[in-house]
């Protein structure tokens, strides 16, 4: 019938466009073949033009004076927004997110390094003293710490020792003496 | 020359790529001027329309099967696919592809060659015997220190 042509037809394009993109580009197929999202609505290049800003401002849902890509040195961001590295530690948790755990709602642009910044990660919230003084600090500890192991290594000091003395005659027995000899007499101290 | 005004908290706090300010120290918190007003309106009407798409979509009596963020999938999209549309060879990426990809390789054969010339040329000849009759790389904690005797 009309609809099993129709549906037999369909199945036939949604092969040639298959294999098309397969020829096209050696990417795995399922990216964007899942997705009926267009070209236009997926990232590009790095926009010259203010129009081509304010067109990608619209596409990633931000506002054209938001919206700043990251700087074209050829490092392969295109046209993704430089958003503020900030993690998601800082973010409101008593907000009704669209997606409490990742902190994210629906369509809002996501920081280039996002599974980085997740809270189970890198935490970029405020510290109580600040950075410059913690990093000199520690520093300073351990630089102490492997100076003085470092002298000590090469200045050990310890209390005076001796050699090891042992009873029985310097163990004549049980390093195998003949137990029908007369062991040879040993004294470690001088009255 | 006149030591100059204390450091503003936000000063003294120095940010960095590591923390962030807080809140309470930075000056935009307490500027209430009319652009600012309207920036944020700007925001918000973009969020509150995104979130009555999602809402509109989440309780739909025939919800789709599955409620695609656009958003994520541009975000995996110019990670993976959009980086090599976009890349370009400048002094600066040249560089720093030589140095992750090139470096490391002429580093650890610099590191080996010079443990396997150092080690060779403190062995006796019982123990070269050893290194060469296996083809050793280098002799082991296990390999004999004096030769062995009968």
């Amino acid at each position: 019938m009309a609809a099993a042509g129709v549906r037999g037809v369909l199945w036939q394009r949604a092969a040639a466009r298959l294999w098309a993109v397969r020829a096209a580009a050696p990417v795995p197929l399922g990216a964007r073949a899942a997705s009926e999202m267009s070209k236009d609505l997926m990232p590009g290049p790095y926009p010259r033009t203010p129009e081509e800003r304010a067109a990608a401002a619209k596409k990633y849902n931000m506002r054209v004076e938001d919206y700043e890509p990251y700087p074209d040195d050829g490092f392969g961001y295109g046209d993704y927004p430089k958003l503020p590295n900030k993690s998601l530690h800082e973010r409101d948790p008593w907000y009704q997110w669209d997606q409490p755990d990742m902190r994210h709602n629906w369509g809002e642009p996501m920081h280039w390094d996002f599974d980085m910044y997740i809270r189970n990660r890198v935490d970029t919230s405020p510290t109580p003293v600040p950075w410059h003084t913690m990093r000199k600090h520690f520093l300073v500890f351990l630089g102490t710490m492997l100076i003085m192991f470092g002298l000590g290594e090469m200045y050990p000091s310890y209390r005076p020792v001796g050699p090891k003395q042992y009873p029985f005659n310097d163990l004549y027995l049980e390093r195998g003496g003949d137990p029908n000899k007369e062991p040879p007499v040993v004294t470690h101290y001088e009255i | 020359m006149a030591a100059g005004p204390p450091p503003t908290a936000a000063e003294a706090y120095r940010p960095n790529r590591f923390v962030s300010l807080p809140a309470e120290l930075d000056p935009d918190t307490y500027d209430v001027s009319p652009e600012k007003r309207r920036a944020e309106a700007e925001r918000l009407a973009i969020r509150a329309r995104l979130k009555r798409q999602y809402q509109l979509q989440l309780n739909n009596p025939n919800p789709p099967a599955i409620i695609e963020d656009p958003a994520l999938v541009r975000w995996a999209y110019a990670r993976t696919q959009n980086v090599y549309p976009t890349f370009r060879p400048t002094p600066k990426t040249s560089f720093l592809g030589a140095l992750f990809a090139i470096g490391p390789i002429v580093f650890w054969i610099a590191v080996f060659k010079a443990d396997r010339v150092s080690q060779l040329t403190t062995l006796n000849d019982s123990q070269r015997e050893i290194v060469k009759c296996r083809s050793a790389w280098r002799l082991n904690w296990w390999d004999p220190v004096a030769p062995k005797s009968d």
